[in-house]
């Protein structure tokens, strides 16, 4: 009986937690020398080609994850309002009408926080767990998906 | 050598030969050490030279649509249609200089030389003798090519040949990112498609989340080839956008071109558009007016617009466009060929580059005379870019 009791016990805990378990923190990060406070709409902006410069007039360097990826399907969700598919197929409409001002490099996350923090001029979003664990980042602004 | 000496001799070749073996593989380990340090610098200046080389590599892209259509007008016949195959070559050249171009191959172009010759006048007013083509099927197209020079956000200029910035669709029309694969009646039909000059565009930051882009250019105008103008007035034009920072995307615009033709009649066309997405719902309007006046004084009319829904659902998307053109609003004969168009369509999503299209039109020609009729377009459309 004791051993059943542990079981549902165990079960239950399993399934409170489980929500806690998959909610996952995407961060917006910048290279630590870059000392610019940037709001959601100014990241919004930026992705969404409005903004192709720093307040230094530095251009910005811009990085994607791929698309299958689920750090780009919740930022793309939550900054972009878009489905990660809709915003790669907004950035590919802008591409092939020469409409797009500043293209994005797509590359994954650990790239991606490598990259971000060699270059001044840089923007992008990875996992919370892999922007701790790289000097030369600064995290400024953290998406949670619950 | 006496017994005790060898002894000693063995016992401390055993003691220090574990301890010489230990040291050099602390050496072996260091000499290792640095090679790898060494091979890691190396990999890391090898991937910067490969970013930089495909920062500024020419890329390649493009898409190809291929459709089913059928419909019930008299004397239509079903059948599939080879429709785009069309390529776009970008290059960054320098940080400032952009090079952006479109080729179209349109309707499986095939054109073959045939054995006759035909003399014909170079540009000097030279006889030049040139292979004569079979009759040629389909068609190839030089869409746009231009140099961009991107000064800064707020202005750029732009060389060569662009399509017409006037309102959404004449820019935003690639099957690969549309609905549809008709376009809403008017589009190309008061603005031009294309024109040969330069462009001065930008984006203007406004407010937080307000922006301004436009375009303002002048070129040769309508009906030119690449090679020449007919006169020499030019064609002049503007189209502004604005932004708002309501809902996931507000834009509101307006377009205005003016151009005289070689016989020196005067066009004047004007535009609104409208576009709002909130969620995954998007609506997207145009309106456009087209006024030429011939030296005699008398006026042609044209206008057109469109109002389009769309729900975009994960992979799905589907929606409904009511669509109208009059060619000629003051002429007494109505038109047996424009009218009015319901459209439902339903796009399928199947992977990041591929879409599967189903669309239904209604065409109800201005002529009540004429007949109207249906049309249903199958299409599979493949994006061949990043």
């Amino acid at each position: 009986m004791k051993t059943f009791k542990n079981i549902i016990f165990l079960f239950t805990t399993l399934l409170i937690a489980t929500p806690v378990l998959a909610t996952d923190e995407v961060v917006v990060i910048v290279n630590s020398a870059n000392t610019q406070q940037l709001s959601q709409k100014d990241i919004k902006n930026i992705y969404s080609d409005n903004i192709t410069a720093w307040q230094s007039g530095t251009k910005i360097k811009l990085y994607n994850t791929p698309t299958n990826s689920y750090v780009r399907e919740i930022f793309s969700q939550e900054i972009l309002g878009l489905s990660a598919l809709q915003a790669a197929a907004t950035e590919s409409n802008k591409r092939i009408t020469n409409t797009l001002k500043n293209p994005s490099n797509t590359m994954r996350e650990r790239l991606i926080a490598a990259n971000v923090a060699k270059k001044t001029n840089a923007i992008g979003y990875v996992s919370k767990e892999i922007a701790e664990k790289r000097s030369g980042v600064r995290i400024i602004f953290t998406i949670t998906d619950e | 050598m006496t017994n005790p000496n060898i002894k000693r001799l063995l016992l401390s070749s055993l003691l220090f030969y574990p301890l010489a073996s230990f040291a050099l593989s602390d050496q072996e380990l260091n000499e290792k050490f640095e090679l790898l340090n060494d091979e890691i610098l190396i990999a890391q200046e090898q991937y910067e030279d490969t970013v930089q080389k495909f920062d500024n590599i020419m890329t390649i892209s493009g898409y190809t649509d291929v459709e089913f259509i059928a419909s019930d007008k008299t004397g239509a016949t079903n059948g599939f249609r080879l429709h785009h195959l069309s390529l776009f070559f970008e290059k960054q050249i320098s940080d400032k200089w952009r090079f952006f171009s479109e080729i179209e191959y349109e309707d499986g172009p095939k054109f073959e030389a045939e054995a006759d010759q035909v003399t014909v006048l170079d540009i000097n007013g030279d006889p030049q003798t040139l292979d004569k083509f079979k009759a040629a099927n389909g068609k190839i197209f030089l869409e746009a090519v231009n140099v961009t020079y991107q000064w800064k956000q707020e202005l750029s200029l732009r060389f060569g040949r662009f399509f017409t910035p006037a309102g959404i669709w004449s820019i935003d029309h690639y099957p690969a990112f549309v609905p549809t694969q008709e376009r809403p009646q008017h589009i190309r039909r008061i603005f031009p498609q294309l024109v040969d000059g330069i462009d001065t565009l930008g984006t203007v930051q406004m407010g937080e989340g307000t922006f301004l882009n436009y375009n303002l250019f002048t070129g040769n105008g309508e009906g030119n080839t690449g090679k020449h103008d007919h006169n020499n007035d030019k064609a002049v034009g503007l189209k502004t956008s604005f932004l708002f920072p309501t809902l996931s995307h507000t834009e509101l615009g307006f377009s205005v071109y003016s151009d005289t033709f070689e016989d020196n009649s005067e066009k004047l066309a004007t535009g609104i558009h409208a576009k709002v997405r909130a969620g995954d719902f998007t609506f997207q309007a145009e309106y456009a007016n087209g006024e030429i006046e011939d030296t005699a004084g008398n006026t042609k009319e044209n206008e057109g617009y469109y109002a389009q829904f769309k729900y975009d659902l994960s992979h799905w998307a589907f929606g409904y466009r009511y669509d109208f053109y009059d060619n000629d609003t003051d002429a007494a004969a109505l038109s047996s060929k424009y009218g009015t168009v319901n459209t439902a369509f339903l796009n399928y999503k199947s992977s990041e580059k591929v879409t599967l299209k189903l669309e239904f039109h209604s065409i109800d020609v201005e002529d009540d005379a004429a007949e109207d009729y249906n049309k249903m377009i199958a299409s599979v459309v493949v994006y061949l870019g990043e």
